[in-house]
């Protein structure tokens, strides 16, 4: 990489120059541009962008209609606004993300045409039968339009026809803008004027950052253009140094004018670097990474103040004395700016990222930032990330630096509608080519000898006969000569036909099992009402195939299954009455293709709350219900989704209120507190392990208003690979419109079930351990009955021998599971790194949110069996041990007075003040609270990680008034208190909760406009968002919307106000405060400082 | 004779002494014990039913009765068992000798009391469904039909509840309105009253009271509850109807090696413990349909696989029948659930094959229950029955539940037990003798269900030794019984019958003119026959040794069958049929079965037969000694040989023509049916139609046959048409349809007319055979026939008689062994 940056400088100019003006620029572009030269030649990468905001608009309403585009883009419109289900008078626009963004731009039918072509492109999942993309994809994850439309807002699944109208929905608003800014950039390299309009409007985000760069303010409005250009020419490498992160906070004048010098510097790099690569160093810092103090500047945090660049770091000396103690933050102000602390920057413009470039890895861009991948022989980085991208070639060197080796994967993340499908390959009954020592599929990476007829394994090194239907001249530059033609041989994912060998049995249907909780607290909660309208509409966007069952059960203190199949008749209810023993009571019938049930399911879902309305019995057996679920489809395999809402109390696996004891004894004696978060005994587990045998993934939906215990409970979904929702305090006024979205997203997202994945690397690592919700029965394997696109495993390696430098690192990872359709795949992703002795190197190429992905999920893994204070003091020496190895090897020029950050990871220290901060990690809470924190975190993917401890917080009172900016959601702010005005209305959100807060003397109107209620005080604390007719309103539900789309998460809203505890609840999420749980950023800075300097010494 | 059935008609029991033995020397002596078979609620409109409450010695609780010695002066009265003196209560001031209370009217031995102020209003009848579901389609739709049938002959105000089963046991919540629903349990486990209480929610939405007995709405369960499984036929019609409607196979997949997987065992123990936790105390029968064995579970009688035959006779005298004792003793835990309840256990089994009657006897004959035995449920045999129970009309059974008997008699007898539908409820008392036969050692037997028909057999004991003490005693020479039936009647209040009765006894060898004129020789053989039956059961007619394959063991119990076969080829016992068993056991004996176990009969009940037979001529016999010639025999007992003759011959004994299931069936029947019909079981009726002469009884014998003749016989189970080929011919000419041959119509159609009626009366309904003479079917009625004339007979059948293919011998020849041997 660090080579290439030079070279690309030139490709972006050209292109950005035509779209940045226009705002509307999009039909203009030939629609029809292949994506796939874009990265190549700077003139593709113009097109691209065209044609999503042409897209964009437009397809987000076709979501519906896949097929025909054009006829899409009228109706649009209304489905889009289909109500949720949940929320009876919220108009909330499904895909609040289309409809915003086809306003803006006009579209003009002819664009809308040219997508219909681009579109088989694009397929996302790209199964070969058309049918199999849809599938995945389908699923919107918000209760878009019923059907393959549904798939719009993820985009990346649908099938190949409706991916165009994906792609709008994905690149949304945001798409469009980029493109219009990044023309700019391109060309105004520098921070030229024609920039800086650009830039604004754009970035919602101030994209200044350059933080290493800009310097002045204007500089900084220059800067973002810089970058949306950079993500567009992605290809030019080089890096645009960190930029993108620093982001956000850019805005301000964060480093001072002594940036601007670097800017101006970078300015020239930048645009041919790569822009996405935010993370890294560009090329100034990798000199510096030498140990050129210059490149350090822009971390440095402490003392240095606005003034010098990065390099002039002197002031650093001051912050120590000061800092150590609670007062630092007031005493030190002089010494420390908060507002030139490294804060995250914000990234709005897509990038284009091709994962090798010149025969080399590519840095990937942030997993936060929206960008494009072009495989080109490693996988894309939304499958598979490494926490190094360039590997250490010893465990000696991996230690000194302090940082994970390990991999994040996620193997059915939602691709950008724009990329390409991932090709599948067909060896028919030869099954796929296979080392034949140790069995790796056949990469890009095995070299071929021998005019083709062995080729070395790149794992193992072992040399293989190729087969000889297989067997292919090589050219002059040592490749097979149809290596491009095969897609098996040049891409980084594809997809394998399985073979026979991989059948054990016929691939299973997809089969959905419904459990729910009747017992008396839940149906008077209205929970169980909830969860059978949640079904009942979830359902009816299933697929009609015949692959596709379905069957229910409800429980309170016996389990009442339904017999369905009674054609016109009643469905006849079966009480299991034993829950110590459970059986079912019927073999078959209990479990029935959708088609032949439906009617009878939904008749039976709208009557069982009546049917339950009386319910005296306040037991619920959770686990034997799940036992009997389980033996229902113990045959065939498939989801079991169980509403509980009450603790089990009963039957096999039942729990007792730890929490209460809990209490009892920490007054008394504090003994292990945090035994608590672990199971309270083995019986769940050893349900959960047959259950994964048997290929029964299951995912609890916990709709109570009480402790539930869901550390015992969470070991069910957590080995089955499934998960655990958790609606707490359960409202049956504003949660059932999560529910259902929740329930919709989980079975119509892109999924695989009864699959096994093992992850391969080359010789000198190994595979250390694997993280996730999965079952383990072997080392080397690990069982997931299923597979979805939120799900991310972590494997962890370490050395067992030593790597050679300039050589490649491989890793492989094979995913063998059987897709909605029923076709057993295959689905193979490679990642070939450099290895390298340098330090430097390691920290350069680090990625940042991966290894906090990492620190994170360690973190709630170690939770159950340590206590608090010992986790958090781990997590901060983490941070300490990885700053103070750089500070010692790689920048120990400069006076120990300073604070070195590595520009890749100069937000680590914000992190981990976050993650000390976060509800797993603090002191205070609820058992449920954290141990259902500790659960999410283990499959949490790296997009997600960071933004669950470190929310986004954006104002929305003042959405009507930000003038025109091109992008939907406003620039988040810092989180800290100063940024909360009690006259303003704000969001915060973490991917899974949205906070509303509300501050005390808001101007009713915005009330009467947002919440349609006239005061403060008539705001109950759970909302319905509902869409009113004003502009305010509007803009809110999409700027939700939005946000819903981009996490894959509908977000539990909640009002929070001043002096109740929501408002504690939102101020806890404030991390840069300083509160009762953990310094304030600027202390902890200090005392990162303090410690790295103590040791030093 | 008559005056026996004299004494039936007013009392409703037949004794076979009705002179007794005075001593327990003299009762030894005279072979049939001094017993009687008492038909507790025989119907008789002269039976005074009083609306008063019973007057009870103070002593011994005895009843007021005819045979009392009243003081009308000073208002007192004696009670003749115990000789306590009672005073009348003041309700009875009025009492004189021309003001009697009916209960002192010389011909009222047998009054009802009916008292509604002691008891109070009665709950409603219960009838619990449990339906096999393990049937081919059309069995289920015969099944369907005849149950949609029965429902709507329900009595309205009586209780319904439905149970299924197959693999599982389905419990159907009845009073759910919304969707058919039921509770299905695990066929392989047991459940107890105490999960059916928690799992079946009995105590939603209240805490179970931790102490204390939980069941019924009086103690602890609200109706509430109990009317979701149990309701009011008239509530439930709608719904009991689709659930019928809707029956369907067991839908457990089969393959076709194995039998289905039935778990009928575990069924009826829900059934029992539901009615346990529901109605415990009131009337409540379970009504179980069940088409094939049980496979599955507690009480299962066979293995799965299809490979293992349902065990015979023979395995159950080898005890290769590893699964019965332990359904046996299932069966006899579920017997006494349901008596404490006070609950009955019917059974209709309808099946091809063995279904495990012979297993389910025991819960079946202690809780009085109905059992009918039919080859399919489409057979008339099973559906006619079914209707019988609920129809109400001159033949209807009067179902009656939760009766108690209790008995009181004169110190010098004692009861041995019951044999018949009843259970001990274990009331010791001076009464009941150290001897115990059937249900004994107690003066109180628990009756839960009961009909008109239903006949118990009282075995006693005379205490009284010879001596002196005898004659100090003579100042009154009569035993007195006393019978006390506490039910509830199928109308609904609790009655009380009491029947007192009063025999005289003699002592000495002066006596024997009167025992013979006592001597009622039908209930000699209906008695004979329980007791032969009873001993057949309960004393192991088989043995075992097992001895690790010794030879040396086999060997020697070899030898000991030969013994019994020399023996018995010396004594009468040298029948064919028992050389054959003798051979059987031989020969199993030298095969030794893996392990060397081996068999020897303990008892054989044909032995003791012959022996009784022949001590009783010998005691009672008219002749010489020595002279075989010389011997006759008192009017009184002259039929009596001929009874046993045929009991030999019959079902009771000779076992082995049939499944352990039918001679299950047929016992039970045995047991609880009056002496009348118990003859008719033992020596079949058979009567004569023909254009010489009109109906008239015929000689059970091959002779009989005849090619003009057409011939009834009634053996109660079957009812057997036979057409002598002539007749057949002529039907089947069609000749009946002619003009001009009315009268040879009118000769067809009188035996089924005939048939007809006794069908009518019967329940279970008989099962109708029509033959012809040469007929495969003919075997029905050649099978019960004396045969005189067989295949080696010196004299040949005359032209259009009928010859048996037999090696057993006749009664002519019988007649000559036991005279010879009685003179002896």
């Amino acid at each position: 990489m660090s080579s290439s940056p030079p070279q690309q400088s030139r490709p972006p100019p050209p292109f950005a120059a035509a779209p940045p003006q226009n705002p509307t620029p999009a039909p203009a572009f030939p629609p029809s541009s292949a994506f796939s030269n874009l990265q190549i030649s700077r003139g593709p990468a113009p097109p691209p962008g065209a044609p999503r905001s042409g897209l964009t608009p437009q397809a987000a309403p076709p979501a519906g209609f896949p097929s025909r585009p054009s006829s899409g883009m009228g109706i649009a419109a209304p489905p889009a606004v289909r109500p949720f289900p949940g929320s009876p008078p919220a108009p909330v626009p499904p895909f609040p993300r289309a409809q915003a963004a086809s306003p803006p731009f006009g579209v003009p039918p002819a664009v809308a045409a040219a997508p219909a072509v681009a579109m088989q492109q694009p397929r996302p999942f790209g199964g070969p039968p058309p049918g199999i993309g849809g599938p995945p994809g389908a699923a919107p994850p918000f209760g878009g339009p019923p059907g393959s439309a549904a798939a719009a807002p993820f985009g990346g699944a649908p099938a190949p026809m409706s991916q165009p109208q994906q792609q709008p929905p994905q690149f949304g608003a945001p798409p469009p803008v980029a493109m219009m800014s990044q023309p700019p950039p391109q060309f105004g390299v520098p921070p030229g004027v024609g920039a800086q309009p650009a830039a604004p409007p754009q970035f919602g985000r101030p994209a200044l950052s350059g933080p290493p760069a800009a310097a002045g303010i204007g500089s900084s409005q220059a800067m973002p253009p810089s970058f949306g250009s950079q993500q567009q020419q992605a290809p030019p490498t080089f890096g645009g140094p960190a930029p993108p992160q620093f982001g956000r906070p850019g805005a301000q004048p964060p480093f001072g004018a002594a940036q601007a010098a670097p800017m101006s510097q970078q300015a020239p790099f930048m645009g041919p670097l790569r822009g996405n690569a935010p993370a890294f160093g560009n090329a100034p810092w990798q000199t510096q990474g030498a140990g050129s103090g210059a490149m350090q500047p822009p971390m440095r945090m402490p003392g240095m103040p606005p003034n010098t660049l990065g390099q002039g770091m002197p002031p650093t000396t001051p912050t120590m004395p000061y800092s150590p103690h609670a007062g630092t933050q007031v005493s030190t102000p002089s010494k420390i700016d908060p507002n030139q602390i490294p804060r995250p920057m914000a990234e709005t413009s897509v990038i284009i990222f091709e994962t090798r470039q010149g025969g080399q890895a590519a840095i990937p861009p942030a997993a936060s930032s929206e960008f494009i991948v072009k495989d080109t022989g490693n996988c894309s980085p939304r499958l598979m990330r490494c926490s190094v991208n360039q590997i250490p070639c010893t465990a000696d060197l991996l230690t000194t630096s302090g940082m994970p080796l390990s991999l994040m994967v996620q193997p059915f993340s939602l691709p950008h509608p724009s990329e390409e499908p991932i090709q599948l390959v067909d060896f028919g009954d030869m099954g796929p080519i296979r080392c034949s020592r140790c069995k790796a599929y056949i990469n890009p990476f095995m070299r071929f000898v021998d005019q083709g007829r062995h080729f070395i394994c790149n794992l193992c090194g072992h040399s293989n006969d190729t087969p000889r239907e297989y067997i292919c001249n090589l050219g002059p530059d040592g490749r097979r000569r149809d290596a491009d033609d095969r897609p098996e041989l040049c891409r980084g994912t594809v997809e394998f036909v399985a073979s026979k060998e991989f059948l054990v049995r016929d691939p299973m249907p997809a089969v959905y099992f419904f459990l729910i909780d009747v017992s008396m607290n839940a149906v008077q909660t209205g929970a169980t009402a909830a969860a059978c309208s949640a079904i009942s509409q979830a359902i009816s966007d299933l697929p009609e195939g015949p692959r596709t069952m379905v069957g229910i059960a409800t429980y309170d203190s016996a389990i009442h299954f339904y017999s369905l199949k009674r054609a016109q008749q009643q469905p006849l209810m079966l009480i299991v009455p034993d829950v110590q023993d459970v059986y079912t009571p019927l073999q078959k019938d209990l479990i029935l293709p959708v088609s032949e049930c439906r009617e009878n399911l939904e008749q039976l879902l709208e009557s069982i709350p009546t049917m339950f309305e009386n319910n005296r019995v306040a037991d619920s057996a959770f686990g034997a219900a799940t036992k009997a679920g389980f033996l229902a489809m113990k045959s065939t395999g498939g989801k079991l989704l169980v509403f509980q809402s009450v603790l089990p109390s009963l039957g096999v696996g039942s729990l007792s209120a730890r929490e209460a004891e809990g209490r009892a004894n920490i007054s008394t004696s504090d003994k292990e507190p945090h035994k608590l978060l672990q199971p309270v005994d083995k019986t769940l587990k050893t349900m959960a392990l047959e259950f994964a045998e048997y290929q029964v993934c299951v995912d609890v939906f916990l709709t109570t208003q009480s402790y539930v215990d869901i550390a015992s409970i969470s070991v069910v979904p957590n080995t089955t690979g499934g998960r655990v929702y958790y609606y707490y305090p359960f409202s049956a006024r504003s949660d059932p419109a999560k529910l259902f979205n929740d329930l919709r997203w989980n079975i119509s997202r892109p999924q695989g079930f009864e699959a096994v994945m093992r992850v391969r690397c080359s010789q000198g690592l190994q595979v250390q351990d694997y993280f996730g919700n999965f079952c383990k029965r072997v080392p080397t394997d690990i069982d997931l009955p299923s597979i979805d696109s939120d799900k991310t495993i972590m494997v962890t390696f370490k050395h067992d021998d030593k790597l050679q430098e300039n050589s490649e690192c491989g890793f492989q990872c094979a995913l063998l599971y059987t897709n909605v359709y029923g076709q057993r795949r295959i689905r193979v992703m490679n990642l070939s790194l450099p290895c390298t002795n340098m330090l430097s190197n390691l920290f350069r190429y680090a990625d940042l949110e991966t290894q906090f992905a990492c620190f994170l999920k360690q973190a709630g893994n170690g939770i159950p069996t340590s206590t608090l204070l010992h986790i958090r003091e781990e997590v901060t020496n983490t941070c300490i041990n990885i700053l103070q190895s750089y500070r010692k090897y790689c920048a120990s020029v400069t006076s120990s007075g300073q604070l070195i950050l590595p520009e890749a990871l100069k937000l680590l220290p914000l992190y981990t003040l976050a993650l000390i901060k976060s509800v797993g990690l603090r002191n205070e809470g609820r058992l449920d609270d954290r141990s259902y924190w500790i659960s999410l975190v283990s499959s949490i993917s790296v997009s997600l990680a960071v933004p669950m401890v470190f929310p986004r917080l954006i104002p929305i009172h003042d959405l009507t008034s930000r003038g025109d900016d091109d992008s939907l959601i406003p620039s988040p702010l810092m989180l800290n208190s100063e940024n909360t005005h009690e006259d303003g209305v704000y969001l915060l959100e973490n991917g899974e909760d949205g906070l509303i807060y509300v501050g005390n003397v808001v101007d009713p109107t915005i009330l009467q406009q947002m919440f349609g209620v006239s005061s403060l005080a008539a705001l109950p604390s759970q909302v319905v968002l509902e869409q009113f007719d004003n502009e305010l309103s509007r803009k809110v539900n999409e700027v939700i919307n939005e946000i819903r789309r981009q996490r894959c998460s509908y977000l539990r809203l909640r009002i929070c106000r001043r002096g109740e505890p929501s408002g504690d609840i939102f101020r806890s999420y404030l991390v840069e405060d300083k509160a009762p749980g953990g310094p304030s950023y600027v202390e902890f800075l200090v005392h990162v400082h303090r410690q790295i300097q103590s040791k030093l010494t | 004779m008559s005056e026996f059935l004299d004494l039936e008609v007013q009392d409703g029991i037949r004794m076979p002494w009705n002179v007794i033995p005075g001593t327990k020397q003299d009762a030894t002596n005279c072979v049939v014990p001094v017993s009687a078979i008492y038909t507790p609620l025989k119907p008789n409109p002269a039976f005074p039913v009083l609306p008063y409450g019973p007057l009870r010695c103070r002593m011994c609780r005895s009843i007021l009765n005819p045979f009392c010695v009243v003081d009308y002066v000073a208002k007192i009265w004696v009670c003749p068992f115990c000789f306590q003196r009672n005073h009348f209560p003041q309700h009875y001031s009025s009492i004189s000798e021309s003001n009697l209370p009916a209960e002192l009217f010389p011909q009222y031995t047998t009054v009802e009391f009916m008292s509604t102020a002691e008891t109070g209003p009665v709950a409603p009848p219960v009838f619990l469904f449990v339906v096999d579901t393990c049937m081919i389609e059309e069995e289920i739709g015969y099944l369907k039909s005849a149950l949609a049938q029965a429902i709507e002959l329900l009595p309205d105000q009586s209780l319904v509840g439905f149970i299924t089963f197959g693999t599982y046991v389905q419990v159907h919540e009845l009073g759910f309105g919304l969707l058919p629903k039921s509770y299905v349990f695990k066929g392989t486990k047991e459940v107890t009253k105490d999960q059916i209480l928690e799992q079946m929610c009995f105590f939603a939405g209240k805490t179970k009271p931790t102490t204390g007995v939980i069941a019924g709405s009086r103690d602890g369960l609200s109706t509430e509850s109990i009317s979701r499984f149990l309701l009011p036929a008239s509530d439930c019609e709608f719904v009991l109807n689709s659930i019928i409607e809707e029956l369907q196979k067991d839908p457990w997949p089969v393959s076709a090696d194995q039998r289905a997987s039935r778990c009928t065992g575990t069924a009826l123990s829900v059934a029992a413990s539901l009615l346990g936790v529901c109605v415990p105390g009131s009337g409540a029968r379970i009504m179980a349909f069940i088409g094939g064995p049980s496979t599955e579970g507690p009480g299962s009688i066979v293995s799965k696989s299809l490979s293992e035959p349902i065990r015979s006779h023979k395995d159950l005298d080898k005890g290769s029948a590893p699964l019965y004792n332990k359904a046996v003793k299932f069966y006899e835990e579920i017997s006494k659930q349901l008596v404490h309840q006070g609950h009955v256990l019917d059974l209709f089994a309808c099946a091809l094959d063995q279904v495990g009657v012979a297993e389910m006897k025991v819960a079946v004959e202690r809780t009085g229950g109905i059992v009918v035995l039919a080859e399919s449920f489409g057979h008339s045999v099973f559906k006619e029955s079914l209707q019988r129970i609920f129809q109400s009309s001159d033949n209807d059974l009067g179902l009656s539940f939760n009766g108690i008997f209790e008995i009181n008699c004169s110190k010098d007898v004692k009861i041995q037990g019951v044999i018949g539908p009843c259970t001990s409820l274990e009331k010791k008392s001076p009464l009941s003798s150290d001897t115990v036969v059937g249900q004994g050692g107690t003066t109180a037997w628990k009756m839960c269900g009961l009909d008109r028909k239903t006949s118990i057999c009282l075995v006693f004991d005379i205490a009284k030794k010879d001596g002196s003490d005898a004659i100090s005693q003579s100042t009154s020479n009569q035993f007195y019984f006393q019978f006390l039936t506490y039910y509830q009647h199928h109308e609904g209040q609790m009655r009380l019958r009491a029947t007192t009765l009063s025999r005289r006894w003699v002592a000495g060898s002066g006596g024997v003119q009167d025992l013979i004129d006592g001597f009622d020789q039908e209930a000699a053989a209906a008695v004979m026959a329980r007791l032969v039956s009873f001993k057949m059961e309960a004393e192991p007619v088989t043995s075992w040794y097992q001895s690790s394959g010794s030879m040396a063991m086999a060997m020697a119990s070899a030898a000991q069958a030969f013994i019994d076969i020399s023996n018995g080829l010396t004594e009468l016992t040298e029948m064919f049929s028992d050389v054959i068993r003798k051979l059987d056991a031989l020969r199993s004996a030298l095969h030794v079965s893996p392990p060397g176990t081996i068999v020897l009969a303990d008892f054989d009940p044909v032995r003791w037969l012959d022996r009784a037979l022949i001590s009783l001529c010998s005691k009672f016999g008219d002749y010489q000694k020595e002279t075989p010639s010389s011997f006759s025999l008192s009017p009184r007992l002259s039929i009596f040989p001929q009874f046993m003759f045929n009991l030999r011959r019959s079902q009771f004994v000779q076992v082995f023509n049939n499944s352990p299931d039918e001679t299950a069936y047929f016992r039970m029947m045995l047991n609880r049916e009056n002496v009348a019909n118990a003859v008719v079981m033992i020596q079949p009726s058979l009567i004569s139609y023909s254009f010489q002469s009109g109906p008239e009884p015929a000689l059970l014998d091959v002779t009989a046959i005849a090619a003009d003749r057409i011939l009834l016989l009634d053996s109660y189970f079957t009812i057997v048409v036979f057409h002598g080929i002539t007749i057949a011919q002529w039907r089947k000419a069609g000749y009946q349809d002619q003009q001009g041959h009315e009268a040879f119509t009118q000769l067809l159609q009188a035996p089924q007319e005939e048939a007809d009626l006794i069908i009518k009366e019967r329940f279970p309904v008989p099962r109708l055979v029509v033959c012809d003479q040469y007929g495969s079917q003919a075997r029905f009625l050649l099978a019960k026939l004396n045969p005189s004339v067989t295949y080696n007979s010196d004299n040949p059948a005359p032209p259009g008689g009928d010859v048996i293919f037999t090696d057993d011998v006749s009664f002519q020849v019988f007649m000559d062994h036991l005279q010879r041997l009685a003179v002896q």
